[in-house]
């Protein structure tokens, strides 16, 4: 079951946690997503890069956790998983691409999760990323595609959370 | 003159170093011409070719330099500001959460021209359904702060957040906006006005005639905004759990009293509604404030408090003495007593009294919550010799306040003066309430908390400690920017925010350098390298990713100008030289780009062009590196070197195949008839190839002599490189030059190397003797914000992508830094479950 099922009406605790939380007036909401046709791998690898402190408050405010990203791997697990949950991408006939997870690791202020996959022949990508979106209305989860040194963005909000990137 | 050559045409007098081996160590890369726009295509084109200049002088499209604001990027000759001073006397009503409240205002006009009337922003009516912002919210749009909606998509139906349902219902459940009455001038006599969405326009008897001054009083109310319903920047936070009879709230007050817009010498009236998001500028002013609260209230302000004797007890006034000279925070109102108020109540008032001086807005906080601690700082210098800090939380704040609020406050002004100028005010106050980060003269509003546990305790994570500190520092650190410095907010964010951003990241490595603190140029890489963005230079309600674009960008950009471009000691003085002009003055982007160019003595247009003016990104890639050697044109010496190198290349495949063949050669075989050429190869020297080579040095000048001598005697080694500018942004090529004796040598080359071939260019480097190169990279610090490291390196190296490297590495692990060590430490020890074993 996605861990996303209750972003938007209808959701008295998450509705209270967004209010709750959109006090962040200086924090920038953001993560970078890429997602990289690896000419050496041959494989679509995709990064996910969130702040370590947005996580945070994700794990505490959202998943139930006893604590604020604690140290234990399930802590770690339960918020890669979160974060897997609302990522999700079709080939251009919108079958979906199963990804195969890789793993996760915190490196500096940021937390990253790892997936994989053989890609599909496609000329287009559509993806979706809806993490930290219920918790942040502002939150922007930002989508880089790199295929053949080129470079397609989208940026992923919870007004719009989809967005077709063609390929080159 | 040239001094090396490709080709073995040459003349004598090109002097000797001419002949040239060339060495292709390897040749991967592919050329590609780079088509980008161009910042200036409103002026002067390019219209034939692919030629664009980099380098193109700002003066194009900078605003004429005039005695306003002259060419140096300064006040000018006949530089001025208006000067608008308040008398305020507000009430607020805890019950009703309602402000009521008269101000008198003295407006001096500065200018040179005549005021037939003023324009003032009525923030809070930002928030009615009518004004402009609330009218031109697109539904599905980038939102507002704190809601949003989204539109129908393929099979699913339109959606507004449960915050956006919260706000609309707190909108049709309380009268949002000001009542403004009584709108009157000194002597009492009606003044007409309109009020339009979030403005008002005050029409005057009598045009305000330079140097004159006008007085003018009203009377405004309007209900409290909950701040987490609305998210506003300011407002009140509801406690429905604490133990008082009514509960309790904390009140931030800001965009609290309509405020006369500012009129400037390059946009007049600044009359640009506020939307939301570009926040404000004012005029600076003088404040004598009184606001009537709760009697068990404690209130915090822009400003020094007039009436200690009567809002304050004995005991807390000599707390506040003792905080002076005390090395840690001392408690005005300690924890206790603070959870004693919050339990209790009254229906009493108190009046505090603050007053404050050349200050461009005034904001206060109010709460019974409130624990207070203090702790003086001891600046010296004429401006400001005493300061104190202070901050304001309530038990919710707990000991991650108490031990860093006010530290904080001290580390932030121990360093941003040291790079601007001394902290004018007497005060400097943190308040934690429901804002995030938020900043207003001499006071700021600041959101973290602690975590509370169901035994009662709170602690906190390193995670949030890092950012309490850190929002401090950067909230203390808008003091100086935009408020001291006074840049329209409204019209460029990253004025602020870039510069505050750049100098938190510096106040906190100077904190703790094993945090990962500010923006280093990597972090942008991900931004700058996408299709999504818009140039820094862009208007703050336009903006679409607003944290990248007026932060994390030009934060970087000044880390680069500092440690890559200008150096230190050029970049310090000249942003130091910015802020003490422009100290309590009106600046505008031109003025600090100016500003740094003329102090530094750089010529840094290129760098505003291209960070600033464009979208384009760093992506500098070594192409090709040839190997270059200097002829001795001594035919005995050269001819020899190229036996050899002919000997070095590979056979022929049919050679080698016929001789695995065992096939016999016809010279072999016919021996008898060789002649001459059968003996001699094609580089044998003759008698002609010296005379030749003694005639030219003969005729060599003395200087050509010396200098062709000396060459061929140090022997030195000859590169050539050969860069391709992938971005389109011109910077700086770092090198960094490894030599096949293990040594290692850095260098820069400077942008300008650009300057006439913005797409390619190549660059001789030549080293001693003995440094023989091995390999090239640029950028080995990541210094520059370049996207593509894999282009970065000569020969080419496999880079591993993130998830190779991840893989490769087993980073796997879990981090220590971010465990909630506070409260696992008070986990008690348990034995382990007995495992069910499957039989």
């Amino acid at each position: 079951m996605s861990l996303f099922k209750n972003i938007w009406p209808l959701c008295g605790v998450v509705g209270l946690l967004i209010v709750c939380n959109t006090l962040l007036a200086h924090q920038q909401k953001e993560a970078y997503i890429t997602l990289l046709f690896n000419k050496n791998t041959g494989n679509l690898e995709v990064s996910h890069r969130f702040l370590l402190h947005d996580a945070e408050h994700v794990v505490s405010a959202l998943l139930n956790t006893d604590g604020p990203l604690a140290t234990d791997q399930s802590a770690q697990q339960i918020f890669a998983t979160y974060l897997k949950s609302g990522f999700s991408v079709s080939d251009s006939d919108l079958k979906p691409i199963e990804f195969k997870d890789v793993g996760f690791e915190v490196e500096g202020k940021y937390f990253w999760v790892y997936q994989e996959v053989t890609p599909p022949e496609t000329n287009a990508l559509n993806i979706e990323h809806v993490a930290l979106q219920e918790l942040w209305p502002t939150q922007q989860n930002h989508i880089n595609v790199e295929k053949d040194g080129l470079v397609r963005s989208a940026r992923l909000s919870a007004s719009s959370p989809r967005a077709k990137i063609e390929l080159p | 003159m040239r001094v090396l050559s490709v080709n073995r045409n040459f003349s004598r007098n090109t002097v000797p170093v001419i002949g040239v081996l060339m060495k292709l160590i390897t040749t991967l890369s592919t050329v590609s011409l780079l088509l980008s726009s161009n910042a200036f295509a409103a002026g002067i084109n390019q219209t034939k070719g692919v030629f664009e200049d980099k380098f193109r002088q700002l003066e194009e499209v900078l605003p004429t330099p005039n005695d306003y604001r002259n060419a140096a990027g300064e006040p000018g000759k006949e530089y001025w500001q208006q000067q608008v001073d308040y008398e305020i006397r507000a009430v607020l009503d805890e019950v009703e959460r309602h402000i009521s409240a008269s101000q008198t205002v003295s407006y001096t006009n500065n200018s040179p021209y005549a005021l037939k009337y003023l324009w003032l922003q009525l923030e809070q009516n930002r928030f009615k359904p009518d004004s402009l912002a609330e009218r031109a919210d697109a539904f599905g749009g980038i939102g507002r702060r704190g809601s949003l909606s989204k539109l129908p998509e393929n099979d699913e139906p339109a959606r507004v957040s449960m915050a956006e349902l919260r706000r609309q219902q707190f909108y049709a459940d309380n009268e949002i906006g000001y009542t403004i009455s009584n709108v009157v001038d000194e002597t009492g006599t009606a003044l007409e006005y309109i009020i339009t969405g979030a403005q008002m326009r005050i029409d005057l008897p009598v045009a305000i005639q330079s140097g004159s001054s006008f007085v003018y009083k009203l009377d405004y109310e309007y209900n409290i905004l909950e701040e987490n319903a609305v998210s506003a920047r300011a407002g009140y936070e509801h406690f429905p759990d604490d133990a008082g009879k009514d509960s309790n709230d904390i009140f931030l007050m800001a965009q609290w009293f309509p405020r006369v817009a500012a009129y400037s010498d390059y946009e007049a009236w600044h009359n640009k509604e506020f939307l939301g998001r570009g926040e404000f500028t004012l005029e600076f002013g003088n404040y004598d404030v009184k606001m009537t609260v709760p009697a068990d209230h404690i209130v915090a302000a822009t400003g020094v408090l007039q009436n200690p004797d009567q809002v304050l007890t004995a005991t807390q006034q000599s707390r506040l003495d003792s905080a002076r000279d005390s090395e840690r925070p001392v408690f005005v109102v300690t924890a206790e007593e603070a959870l004693e108020n919050e339990s209790e109540g009254t229906t009493d008032t108190k009046t505090w009294h603050f007053s404050a001086a050349n200050v461009r807005d005034f904001a206060w906080a109010s709460s019974r919550k409130f624990i207070w601690d203090a702790k003086g700082i001891q600046q010296g210098g004429d401006i400001q010799p005493f300061i104190m800090a202070m901050s304001y939380y309530p038990k919710e704040g707990g000991d991650l306040w108490k031990n860093y609020s006010t530290e904080a406050i001290v580390h932030a002004i121990d360093v941003y003066s040291r790079f601007t100028f001394d902290y004018p005010y007497p005060v400097s106050i943190s308040v934690n309430g429901p804002v995030g980060g938020m900043e207003y003269p001499m006071i700021t509003f600041n959101g973290p908390r602690t975590i509370w546990h169901e035994d009662g305790s709170r602690t906190y994570t390193l995670g949030e400690k890092r950012f309490l500190i850190g929002v401090v520092i950067h909230e203390v650190g808008h003091n100086y920017f935009p408020m001291i410095v006074n840049s329209d907010e409204r019209q460029w964010t990253w004025m602020d925010e870039g510069l505050n951003s750049f100098l938190d990241g510096i106040a906190g490595r100077e904190w703790d350098p094993d945090i990962p603190w500010g923006v280093e140029p990597r972090d942008v890489v991900e931004y700058m390298k996408s299709n999504v963005q818009v140039p820094i230079m862009t208007q703050s309600d336009s903006i679409l990713k607003f944290g990248p674009n007026a932060y994390a960008k030009p934060a970087a950009a000044l880390n680069i100008l500092r440690e890559v471009i200008l150096g230190r000691e050029l970049f310090d003085f000249a942003f130091k030289e910015y802020a003490q002009r422009w100290m309590n003055k009106r600046p505008t982007p031109s003025d600090f780009f100016r500003t740094i160019e003329e102090a530094s003595g750089v010529d840094l247009d290129w760098f505003w062009q291209g960070w600033f003016y464009s979208t384009d990104h760093v992506d500098i890639s070594i192409d090709k590196v040839y190997q270059l050697r200097l002829d001795t044109l001594d035919p005995d010496i050269d001819s020899a070197r190229r036996r050899n190198e002919e000997i070095d290349r590979p056979n022929s495949l049919f050679v080698e195949r016929n001789k695995e063949e065992g096939r016999k050669l016809w010279v072999d075989l016919n021996r008898d008839i060789a002649d001459y050429h059968d003996e001699n190869d094609r580089f044998t020297v003759t008698n002609r190839d010296r005379n030749s080579y003694t005639q030219m040095l003969e005729d060599l000048g003395p200087m050509e002599r010396v200098a062709f001598e000396r060459a061929i005697e140090e022997d030195k080694n000859y590169y050539l490189l050969n860069f391709t500018n992938e971005g389109g942004l011109v910077m700086p090529i770092l090198l960094r030059l490894t030599y096949e004796n293990g040594m290692q040598e850095d260098r820069m080359i400077p942008a300008e190397i650009w300057r006439r071939s913005h797409a390619q260019v190549s660059k001789m480097i030549v080293t001693n003797k003995g440094h023989k190169l091995e390999s090239v990279e640029v950028d080995p610090g990541w210094e520059t914000a370049d996207v593509d490291i894999e282009n970065n390196h000569y020969p080419r190296k496999i880079i591993l992508s993130r998830i190779e490297a991840f893989k490769a590495e087993d980073r796997s692990k879990t981090d220590i830094e971010y465990r909630d060590l506070m409260h696992d430490s008070k986990t008690e020890l348990e034995e382990p479950k007995e495992k069910i074993q499957k039989k």
